[in-house]
């Protein structure tokens, strides 16, 4: 695991100048996959090393992007301020209802937050502010280094994250995680705040979620809830996920960086099969590999 | 005219089917604890089947609901076999995934075979409605409404009345118990399985004379079974039936009060109240996935 993780570190670092030899096309493709990886660290944070599969989790993609569209344009500050209050809005949500929403467990939880999911992506289709089912045109950004920019950021994000999973494998705040994850009761009483740490383990998650989240709105400069609330991004990162190992600081990654590859290969070969062939994957990767590539160390 | 009165008997009609519809998702929901997010593309597998009938073969669908119900308990018992039987020994969680794979494949499938066109089966009895006193009333909707009752009726009395039908609801309440007594589990969820898509597929049977469809409406009409087993609870057929009225009432009346856009919203609502505050549901009962 320890030389995994370094692979990992080096491998995300080589990328950096990566775009100065890539094509147009690549360049976006890796974008992508940095996304999906990005959103898969975040949900290691939570259902790896917490325990808690928040099904609806995309939802926070949603908030993030559409708060920062609506920074943007509304209240005219630039890029880099909109996304970062963009993700802490995302995160400020997800603490103020976690209390309420992980008092439930397993398959109650994970299809609590996708409620939470549709019900946004519903009250986004209808609200003045965020354009309703139309959703918001973002301007195109022409600064420094163009649409590259992106990819850059992607990375950073990725990278951010993956050194966030890496903190939780080895600290003590990790450690109060992965006891609530074994057993939450045991971790009470013996002196972990679990409320606490579980929201606080939610709240980064949504942080990292909605930074993804607003990247992306400006990436694609258009907006709108069937978009930003898509349930197939979300079943996407959780099959990486799994597919790669729960639990693990790797497994992201590797998992994440597999599937968008072979997806982005059968989609421009076979658009017509795309969905069939990702249903496919999907029951595959689950009743084969339940474990992951990497199994997680338990305890 | 009375609106009010008129939503009501709307919200009535629009019930009866919604119970119905989502009384498999509810049986398989308490009995073998899936949440199949696939079926919502079951019933419009049914729908495509029953319009396959209807066109090649000129079979009416109501006619057609006893060829979607047995196609669908042999598609239901296959799938259980085929994937989750495997898919049982996971976390509850992964088989979300599975099912949500499976409506992937089955949505994806259907639109490489009928594109992505919105589909209707336009039977001959379609636009008719009568009025009764000062109400307008869909003669559809009603056959619809009487359709889904009688069904309904009929596998409460095949749950009540039969030894197959207790024998369900034994393994819900009680899986080892009901091994204790000399019920085979495995065999009952197969039966559970095959009953839970038969019942959408023929649901899909009156779906289709109601509205058009396309491929992708399956993930809706998960919500929509979905909402309808939280908001009336597990267990019992009375709880899915509770739920289908409940449902139909708040999209009927915050559709015409609110606007169309924002029924799904108040439902959903509604719902993660309930799910935090009362998560059996108006009407729950006790059934095996939450003992555990």
């Amino acid at each position: 695991m320890e030389k995994l993780s370094k692979l990992v570190l080096v491998l995300t670092l080589l990328m950096y100048p990566l775009p100065l030899i890539l094509s147009g096309y690549w360049e976006r493709v890796l974008a992508s996959v940095f996304m999906l990886t990005s959103l898969t660290y975040a949900q290691n944070v939570l259902l790896g090393y917490t325990g808690y599969p928040a099904f609806g989790a995309i939802a926070f993609f949603g908030v993030g992007g559409y708060a920062t569209a609506i920074l943007m344009i509304k209240a005219g500050l630039p890029f880099g301020v909109a996304l970062i209050v963009g993700g802490l809005v995302a995160s400020l949500l997800a603490f103020a209802i976690a209390p309420a929403l992980m008092r439930l467990k397993s398959h109650y939880f994970a299809i609590t937050t996708l409620a939470l999911q549709i019900a946004l992506a519903e009250l986004f289709a209808n609200l003045d502010i965020t354009g309703g089912a139309y959703g918001i045109n973002l301007p195109i950004y022409r600064g420094f280094l163009g649409t590259q920019i992106f990819y850059h950021i992607f990375l950073s994000i990725l990278l951010g994250s993956f050194l966030v999973n890496l903190f939780i494998e080895k600290s003590r705040f990790g450690y109060a995680l992965k006891a609530i994850r074994e057993d939450e009761i045991a971790a009470e009483s013996s002196g972990v705040n679990t409320v606490l740490f579980k929201s606080v383990a939610f709240g980064i998650m949504a942080f990292i979620t909605g930074l993804v989240g607003g990247t992306y709105a400006y990436w694609i400069t258009y907006i709108d809830p069937e978009s930003m609330f898509d349930p197939l991004l979300s079943v996407k990162m959780f099959v990486a996920l799994l597919f790669g190992g729960v639990g693990t600081v790797a497994g992201p990654f590797i998992g994440a960086f597999s599937l968008e590859l072979v997806s982005e290969l059968v989609w421009s070969k076979f658009v017509e099969l795309h969905g069939v062939v990702l249903g496919v994957i999907i029951l595959l990767v689950i009743l084969l590999l339940p474990g992951g590539v990497l199994k997680s160390r338990s305890g | 005219m009375d609106t009010g009165l008129q939503l009501l008997i709307e919200s009535l009609l629009l019930g009866g089917f919604y119970s119905f519809m989502a009384v498999g998702f509810a049986l398989i929901w308490g009995v073998l604890n899936i949440l199949n997010l696939a079926y919502g593309s079951y019933i419009i597998l049914g729908a495509y089947l029953s319009l396959f009938l209807f066109r090649y073969a000129g079979l009416d669908p109501i006619l057609s609901i006893p060829v979607s119900f047995a196609t669908g308990f042999l598609f239901g018992i296959l799938v259980q076999k085929l994937i989750f039987n495997r898919a049982m020994k996971l976390e509850p969680f992964m088989v979300l995934i599975i099912s949500f794979g499976l409506d992937v494949l089955i949505s994806n499938a259907l639109n490489l075979l009928f594109k992505a066109d919105v589909r209707s089966i336009n039977v001959s009895y379609g636009g008719d409605s009568f009025l009764l006193g000062e109400v307008i009333i869909s003669k559809v909707k009603l056959l619809v409404f009487v359709l889904s009752l009688l069904l309904t009726f009929a596998l409460y009395l095949f749950l009540n009345r039969t030894w197959t039908g207790k024998a369900i609801r034994a393994v819900a309440l009680d899986r080892d118990g009901a091994m204790l007594v000399g019920i085979n589990p495995s065999q009952i969820f197969l039966i559970t399985a095959g009953l839970g898509t038969a019942i959408s597929f023929s649901s899909g049977n009156l779906y289709g004379i109601l509205q058009g469809f396309t491929p992708f409406d399956g993930g809706l009409l998960t919500v929509k079974v979905f909402l309808i087993s939280i908001l009336g609870g597990l267990g019992r057929i009375e709880s899915a039936v509770a739920g289908g009225f409940l449902l139909a009432f708040i999209e009927i009346f915050s559709s015409f009060y609110m606007g169309e856009g924002w029924k799904l919203f108040v439902a959903l609502a509604v719902m993660v109240g309930v799910l935090i505050f009362r998560p059996r549901g108006l009407l729950g009962s006790k059934y095996y996935g939450e003992a555990q």
